[in-house]
């Protein structure tokens, strides 16, 4: 719809949207009838992030992957008209490549399975730092597939690796041991060295 | 350089130096912890301070034997060990409630009884199982009477293990109400097994792969959504089973490779069917209930069916396609390409975006080579199957013989298929006949502006 031909039907709607409520004849608002016209699949929510900056994403995507959010709409603590979810703890970086994945994979639900993994491991070629704050954020928001995802990765990181590339990979500089603790790791896990 | 500027560098090379990792959450440690096998998870205590202690919190255990085996071992040191490192673990399982449990390992006849004591101590408390024994060639029994659990959610029985139920469960007395993944490689005794499954009233996921399968009737719970059923024989006998009943209307995925004989098997509607394959051995039985067995998927969106089946179809006395309504993938196994049956098909799936057609044919090249040439089952069909012209935009074509049946089935889509976009061809010949056969299937005129046609 261009812009013109929604003030056209805007200014329709206004003119003649009434409906009856308890017998008196009432204007109902026309942003709402539009809602209705559009149907309840586009039904949006407002997430904010620890930055305060508001991200709409369609309502059904993110109740069906983050059981956080699908019990706030379900125990109606959220209101549609008013409110906005706010996650303090995902910044909008993080929380604009999560709305991503949600999104990416309801619209894509039917496609193959080599396909879909493809497209996770590409979503998943980001810097350290950007994986731990989207596996919090995972966790906060209780999205299992994506969880899944991630912990698989990291996993693969450490399975079969020795200790000194680990501690490369994770960045762990300084691990804290005396030398006599050191010496008696090696002992104890010679393999892992 | 002002001392702001410095300050913010500074502040930057921290960050990517700093250790991003152990800053997570214990909680969230130990979940990664908890998909390593144990052995690896407990040596992450000598990667700094802070992992020292993390694998004492993680509620998982994951002990395999593979490490143990050295050639310097022999089968039953190697067995010992591994008890006397299992023994280890025992404090652990006492305080924490364990989340999965896996346990790996050959077993012979002193070390079973240990084994199954720590699966008793450990079922009533997790919720995923995992149990895989390779044994000396002996079958062990499991009872199942102790081992009931309430809090099971997943539970994975591999090797040749004897499942035993000496009663009857009654809907409130289930063997595992809340188990919902049940997985069974190479499991004997078969009649209890339907036992079992009646055990388990809120299964969702089923993965059966049975060697020898004897049962008369086997029925699976009605509450299934995801139905896996391979068996197979090692013995050539012909056996015949009397019913197999998939009542299961919740079904979204069903995956049958069977290669017995049913003389009977009952279905039901499938309205959330989304994914099927079925590889069904052409046996007398097989073929009269094939057909019924695809009416009942009509729903599906994805459909396999193999070689064996397309048989079955092939020698189905009356061929009531349904109509398939939400099928957008189809892929077909043929032994010998078959384009009427394949005309018939496409007919009943108006909405087809994607056809797969693999050909094996495991005979002879050259006498095969004149038999094909000579031999020519097109007919051009009546009236065009409908997903031609509005859907169907994939087409592949494995084992492609450049017969002429083949050829004008081809030439048919390349011709009407209004929307195609891609029809890829694989053959096994050499590069001249590749190309001859580009040249001869470029020459027709395409139904569609933007189709692509590959030949590899």
């Amino acid at each position: 719809m261009t812009q013109l031909d929604r003030l056209s039907v805007y200014h329709w709607l206004n003119a003649w949207c009434i409906k009856p409520v308890g017998g008196a004849l009432v204007r109902q608002e026309p942003e709402y009838i539009l809602l209705a016209l559009m149907g309840s699949p586009l039904k949006k929510i407002m997430l904010c992030s620890s930055e305060k900056e508001i991200f709409s994403v369609e309502e059904q995507v993110m109740v069906q992957h983050s059981v956080i959010i699908n019990n706030m709409i379900e125990d109606g603590s959220y209101n549609h008209e008013e409110s906005k979810i706010p996650l303090d703890c995902v910044d909008s970086k993080t929380l604009k490549k999560v709305i991503d994945y949600c999104t990416h994979h309801t619209h894509h639900h039917n496609d193959n399975q080599e396909d879909l993994e493809a497209w996770d491991a590409q979503f998943l070629n980001v810097d350290s730092n950007g994986l731990y704050d989207l596996l919090m954020a995972a966790n906060y928001l209780e999205i299992r597939n994506l969880l899944d995802l991630i912990y698989g990765t990291i996993k693969n990181m450490i399975k079969g690796k020795k200790i000194d590339e680990i501690r490369r990979i994770f960045n762990i500089k300084d691990h804290g041991f005396t030398p006599e603790e050191e010496e008696q790791n090696r002992k104890e896990y010679p393999h892992f060295y | 350089m002002g001392k702001r500027r410095k300050q913010r560098q500074r502040k930057r090379k921290a960050a990517v130096d700093r250790d991003v990792i152990s800053r997570l959450p214990d909680e969230i440690l130990c979940n990664i912890l908890s998909f390593l096998p144990t052995r690896t998870s407990v040596a992450t205590s000598v990667l700094s301070r802070r992992w020292r202690y993390l694998w004492k919190k993680v509620q998982a255990l994951d002990l395999n034997d593979d490490f143990f085996y050295t050639p310097e071992l022999s089968r039953n040191e190697a067995q010992e060990r591994f008890l006397i490192f299992l023994k280890k673990f025992e404090p652990l399982l006492l305080p924490l409630p364990m989340r999965k449990f896996c346990l790996s390992c050959p077993v012979g006849q002193f070390g079973y009884t240990d084994l199954i004591g720590w699966i008793e101590h450990v079922i009533g408390r997790v919720s995923e199982l995992y149990f895989s024994v390779r044994t000396d060639g002996q079958t062990y029994e499991l009872y199942f009477r102790n081992l009931h659990s309430t809090s099971l959610v997943s539970l994975v029985l591999d090797g040749n293990i004897m499942i035993v139920v000496d009663f009857v469960p009654t809907p409130s007395e289930s063997i595992f109400p809340s188990l919902k993944n049940l997985e069974l490689h190479v499991i004997f005794n078969y009649v209890d097994l339907d036992l079992l499954l009646s055990g388990c009233p809120a299964l969702e996921t089923l993965r059966l792969t049975l060697i020898d399968f004897r049962l008369e009737a086997f029925h699976m719970p009605p509450s299934l959504k995801s139905l896996t059923f391979e068996e197979q024989y090692s013995d050539s006998e012909d056996v015949t089973l009397e019913l197999l009943e998939v009542n299961t209307p919740s079904l979204e995925y069903l995956r049958l490779t069977l290669r017995g004989c049913y003389a009977e098997i009952l279905v039901c509607d499938y309205p959330n069917i989304k994914r099927a394959s079925l590889d069904i051995s052409r046996k007398s039985g097989n073929i009269a209930w094939v057909p019924k067995l695809l009416r009942a998927l009509c729903k599906t969106k994805f459909f396999w069916l193999q070689v064996s089946t397309i048989e079955c179809l092939i020698c189905a006395p009356v061929l009531d396609l349904p109509n398939f309504c939400n099928l957008i993938q189809l892929q077909l196994d043929f032994h010998i390409f078959q384009s009427s049956l394949l005309i018939d098909l496409l007919h009943s799936c108006p909405k087809l975006q994607a056809l797969k057609i693999y050909i094996s044919q495991f005979v002879d090249s050259i006498s095969s080579g004149s038999y094909l040439k000579s031999r020519n089952g097109w007919t051009q069909p009546l009236s065009i199957p409908h997903c031609i012209v509005s859907h169907l935009n994939t087409v592949e074509h494995r084992g492609y013989l450049n017969s002429p049946e083949e050829h004008e089935f081809t030439a048919y889509i390349l011709q009407r298929g209004l929307v195609l976009k891609t029809m890829t061809i694989h053959t096994k010949y050499s590069l001249e006949s590749k190309s001859e056969i580009y040249e001869a299937l470029s020459e027709i005129q395409r139904g569609s502006s933007m189709c692509r046609l590959e030949v590899n």
